[in-house]
């Protein structure tokens, strides 16, 4: 039933309920709503007979999953029945906290506890706001009412994700050659897939329920190549064409030897792509520096037509040349293309060898496949619009990104997208979000030296281009100490430890957070972790169930489940795809009794506290309210009068909660240019970081001033490979192998196995709780399949079975999903499996100098250990 | 006629377990109890190594071994050629686990729910259409199919590598599928006549085995 919406082609949804209609009978329903079990979001129908929940299957018109589900979606029932919710507000009794420390709960009222809080709360904004930290996790409604708290009182730290290491580099790269926000594959046209650390298309990532039937199309019926470079011979790994182990750690080697085979060897790239597009023809002088035209200070590059250096804006700029040496103003100066050329050829295949273990005839042939497949000058017409046409995509995340020298890693490996040019065009590397035509409006723009800055969807994502000027630090995130990077949270437990170190004056007293599980899932070195939660006064937690993060909480604060709840969420689109939705996420059953809306348990406390009104303020503007929608002061709201609200401020007054309510999702078409953004993209990506010389340079001074001795050699404006401690550890045979950590298809996402039907799965499958050794190292250690070992880091250890394997690299002992729970509360999962923090270092010297990511790789000693179970 | 046959493409499954949960939220079978399960093997030596996936269930065979071996007649075989369990007539002789050449039939023996003595109230709902002591299996969701609707793990596969269809209509898509792909049945030679194919091989390879 086609609808128009504001003149725009709007399809609106009837949602095809199986069996008989919506509303049936009087007592049962398919209810529209949107799945939580992970950050990904499907739409479900959730069919409710009696005021129970007694099925869920996918709604078949959500372009996010098209009626599929996966199997922790599919066990939500089990998460939503959990026999150990909480459901009344609980205070410890006992003021020592710690691992296995029991808090001595009692319960509370939600007055008491709601008083409690607005006590302290009050305190902290008196005292200094900077003493108040915020944690949100998945629920954006939630994270965004609760985050206005950072904006009213002033404090800077509002931890948007659970884990301190979250999209570190992955966004940051994202928004800088991509404009959008994180990635996915064209895989309608794509014909040649690396992926990198990441099981893109086979067992996880966002977008799971679109991104795997499309790759299975691609692989199965148009013969997509699916090359797999990763440790652990993964889901990923069986279903690809070619599985190539790598030692962790070395992803920056891999891309540099790829990048030497296409630019150096094979002599492919998209030269015109490079000279338009990105600042492939920009001058470089000695100093590592633009060279500029003295006058505008515009950035100058050389027209081989002309023979002059001319502005990248200059209307006449003809053949732009990329390599060579040329003089301009009196030196001698190359274009950043031919410094990239000279950097790779430092990696050759079989230097390139020696450090990951691929073999360089392997190596070589793939890079030329990956090239030849990127039939670079061609073009494809999709609704009457040429495109180029690159159906290739080198994927990477979360692997490459878990190393001291994470932004190098990914960065070398970003670049083979970027030299071919399959970046936002069909059959290519695709980021969500970079062009964003209705309702909202975000493109990328032009800006500073000509190059792309994204568009207003960033928000407040700190950007690597321009970056800022390094600054002495006011924060307990030495954020100003890096900076180009998107954020620094993974800092504030290390700082913590001593923060009159680095010049400051306050400590976190008061800390609220979502329910997340950040004891057991963010950062590294758990111990490190409840240090840092065992030194703030009053910790604050919403709760489901007593996860390991709550136990060293002070009040816990029970919330609905994802069944009970309702968000308004925001718009999206699949990559590549003609139509953008937004769905929502609705209460489907009652409430357990005793639960409250957390958004109005925090209303509650605002208006205690006397700042209600301020937070409307803030609201109004982060809802994007309009009026008449306004949030007015003196008043109160229920959360779903909210909603209201926000659906008709953004869609209009006849989409109001209520249509919502009963649609479910809204969807509508969009265009080419918003389907393809690449080449409708004015500004230029860079393939050289220039603005890395002057940012290097001003922390350098800061460091010195504070009397700090960091190697600044990360601030390189081209990619290297420097290795993670565990490497030289592995080659001195000081340890047995470096831990890494997989995802497994249905343990994805935090909330995982402390579900019965997940937890039946992984007893029956030998890889979730146990660890992957390969045969070679298990010979050496006297090993045996389904023997006991210990795995023992320089913070931790670890006895568990070992699942003796050859889809491992002889190196390296995998470690699956999120286990090795200890909380009472998580009666299933705990004592099964490893928690892969618990054998992390942590410290300054693992984290990223750029990025502040952590090093991921867990140094090991393993041995075989005497007797069963401990 | 009307035959019921299911399809489970081996180079797009990608070893997630959604159908094996699929089946579960849809039916609700008891701890222990899986209609559907998928089989983790690996084979090869490092760096030639995978892991490979392959989904079980009920053949529903043309010739089902355990129809006949039944002695109180419990197994029933629809019109349609699915293979049912009449619980209120099955006394759990397993008779038809001996005779099943797959070994799919499994007894419910009763025991707790998943979170222990007490039910949740899913599980009061869903246990009730299990009796204590009869054979468990596949019944290939036939109050789905009565409605016209895919078996729950057609419907979830986020690999799109199930699929099912009427065998005797020479148009539906499992047969289309069955022209167009290589594939084969578990072990055919025993006679059993399975509806199950394994579908192998990229793209569209000659077809081969069609019954």
């Amino acid at each position: 039933m086609p609808t128009f919406v504001r003149g725009r082609d709007t399809k609106e949804q009837t949602v095809e309920r199986p069996g008989a209609g919506r509303r049936d009978a009087t007592d049962s329903d398919w209810v529209p709503t949107t799945c939580r079990m992970c950050l990904v979001a499907c739409q479900v129908l959730v069919r409710v007979e009696a005021g129970q929940v007694v099925n869920v299957i996918g709604n078949p018109d959500s372009p996010n999953n098209r009626g599929r589900m996966c199997a922790k979606g599919k066990s939500g029932i089990m998460n939503h029945y959990n026999r150990s919710r909480l459901t009344r507000p609980l205070r410890r009794t006992n003021p020592e906290k710690g691992i296995k420390v029991d808090p001595r709960w009692e319960e509370i009222s939600w007055d008491e506890a709601i008083d409690a809080i607005t006590a302290k709360l009050r305190q902290v904004v008196e005292e200094d706001p900077r003493k108040l930290y915020l944690q949100t996790w998945a629920d954006q409604d939630f994270a965004a009412w609760l985050g206005a708290l950072a904006s009213v009182v002033g404090t800077p730290y509002h931890q948007t994700g659970i884990s301190g290491t979250c999209g570190k580099t992955i966004h940051s790269i994202n928004y800088l050659t991509t404009g959008g926000w994180w990635d996915e594959v064209d895989f309608e046209y794509c014909n040649y897939l690396i992926d990198v650390g990441t099981q893109q298309g086979i067992a996880t990532r966002e977008g799971f329920n679109h991104a795997v039937p499309d790759c299975a199309t691609a692989r199965v019926e148009r013969g997509m190549k699916l090359v797999v470079v990763d440790p652990v011979g993964n889901n990923a790994a069986a279903k690809a064409d070619e599985w190539l182990p790598i030692l962790p750690g070395t992803d920056a080697a891999f891309g540099l030897g790829m990048l030497h085979v296409l630019l150096n060897e094979a002599r492919i790239f998209d030269a015109e792509f490079l000279a338009q597009r990105t600042n492939a023809g920009y001058l470089v002088g000695s100093d590592g520096r633009y060279v500029r035209d003295p006058a505008s200070r515009q950035p100058l590059l050389f027209d081989l037509d002309s023979g002059t250096a001319k502005t990248h804006d200059d209307a006449s700029l003809g053949a732009v040349a990329l390599e060579g040496e040329f003089e301009v103003g009196g030196q001698l100066v190359k274009p950043a293309f031919q410094l990239l050329k000279e950097r790779v050829a430092e990696y050759p295949p079989e230097f390139v060898e020696a450090i990951t273990t691929i073999p360089a005839s392997r190596l070589r042939r793939i890079a030329r496949e990956f090239g030849e497949a990127a039939q670079i000058g061609a073009t494809i017409t999709i609704d009457g619009v040429e495109l180029p046409y690159r159906p290739v995509c080198l994927n990477w995340c979360r692997g490459p990104q878990g190393h001291k020298h994470a932004w190098h890693h990914t960065w070398a490996l970003q670049l083979v997208n970027v030299v071919v040019g399959c970046i936002n065009v069909p059959g290519g590397y695709q980021s969500r979000a970079t062009a964003i035509g209705w309702p909202d409006v975000s493109w990328p723009a032009v800006g500073q030296d000509g190059m792309m800055v994204p568009g207003a969807h960033s928000g407040k994502h700190a950007l690597a281009f321009p970056g800022r000027p390094a600054n002495r630090p006011g924060r307990l995130d030495l954020f100003e100490l890096f900076p180009v990077a998107a954020h620094t949270r993974t800092f504030v437990p290390e700082v913590s430890k001593d923060p009159e170190m680095y010049g400051l004056d306050h400590r976190i007293e008061m800390l609220i957070h979502t329910a997340g599980n950040q004891i057991a899932g963010g950062w590294a070195d758990v111990n490190a972790v409840v240090d840092w939660y065992k030194s703030i006064d009053l910790v604050v937690g919403f709760a489901v169930e007593i996860n390991e993060t709550h136990e060293l909480d002070d009040i816990v604060l029970p919330m609905p489940t994802y069944l009970e709840s309702n968000a308004f969420d925001s718009q999206d689109a699949v990559c590549g795809e003609g139509v953008a939705f937004h769905a929502i996420q609705q209460q489907t059953v009652e409430r357990a009794p005793g639960v409250r809306e957390p958004i109005e348990v925090m209303m509650d406390v605002y208006e205690r506290a006397g700042i209600l009104d301020e937070v409307y303020l803030v609201m109004n503007r982060v809802l994007k309210l309009k009026p008449p929608y306004l949030l007015e002061t003196g008043r109160r709201y229920t959360h779903q009068e909210v909603l209201d609200r926000q659906a008709k401020s953004v869609y209009g007054p006849e989409f109001g909660w209520e249509w919502f309510k009963e649609h479910g999702i809204l969807v509508w078409a969009r265009g080419v240019a918003e389907r393809y953004p690449g080449r409708f993209i004015k500004g230029r990506i860079p393939i050289y970081m220039e603005n890395f010389v002057d940012r290097g340079e001003e922390l350098g001074v800061v460091l010195g001033d504070m009397g700090l001795t960091w190697d600044l050699v990360d601030y390189d404006p081209l990619p290297q490979w420097i290795a993670c401690e565990s490497y030289g550890q592995l080659e001195r045979g000081e340890i047995d192998a470096i831990g890494v950590h997989y995802k497994l298809p249905y343990i994805y996402g935090g909330q995982g196995n402390a579900n019965p039907w997940i937890d039946e799965l992984c007893e029956k499958l030998p890889q979730s709780y146990g660890v992957l050794i390969n045969t070679r190292l298990a010979g050496q250690k006297g090993i045996k399949d389904g023997d006991w070992i210990w795995l023992e880091s320089p913070v931790g250890k670890s006895r568990l079975r070992a699942h003796v394997t050859e889809c491992v690299h002889p190196q390296v002992i995998g470690i699956a999903g999120h286990a090795g729970h200890w909380a009472g509360g998580k009666p299933l999962s705990r004592g099964k499996g490893v928690n892969f923090n618990s054998l992390l270092p942590y410290g300054t010297a693992h984290m990223d100098t750029i990025s502040s990511s952590i090093d991921m790789c867990a140094p090991l000693t393993v041995r075989r250990s005497v007797g069963g179970p401990p | 006629m009307t035959r019921m046959g299911f399809s489970i493409d081996l180079e797009r499954c990608v070893g997630c377990q959604a159908c094996v949960i699929a089946c579960k939220t849809e039916n609700g079978t008891p701890r222990n109890i899986h209609w559907m399960r998928v089989l983790e093997k690996e084979e090869g030596a490092f760096p030639d190594a995978r892991r490979s996936f392959t989904p079980v269930r009920c053949n529903h065979c043309a010739n089902p071994p355990c129809v006949a071996a039944c002695p109180t007649g419990a197994f029933v075989q629809r019109a349609d050629g699915v293979v049912v369990v009449n619980e209120s007539v099955c006394v759990g002789t397993m008779a038809c686990l001996t005779a099943c050449p797959y070994y799919v039939p499994a007894r419910y023996d009763g025991g707790d729910g998943y979170f222990g003595k007490k039910l949740t109230m899913y599980e009061e709902a869903k246990y009730s259409n299990f009796r204590e002591g009869t054979a468990q299996k596949c019944h290939f969701c036939y109050p789905r199919l009565d409605e016209g609707r895919p078996p729950a793990c057609v419907e979830a596969c986020p690999a799109d590598a199930l699929n099912y269809g009427d065998l005797d209509d020479p148009e539906s898509p499992i047969n289309i599928e069955l022209q167009r792909r290589r594939h084969f049945r578990p072990r055919e030679e025993l006679g059993t006549d399975p509806s199950t194919y394994y579908l192998v091989g990229k793209g569209g390879g000659p077809a081969v085995g069609v019954s």
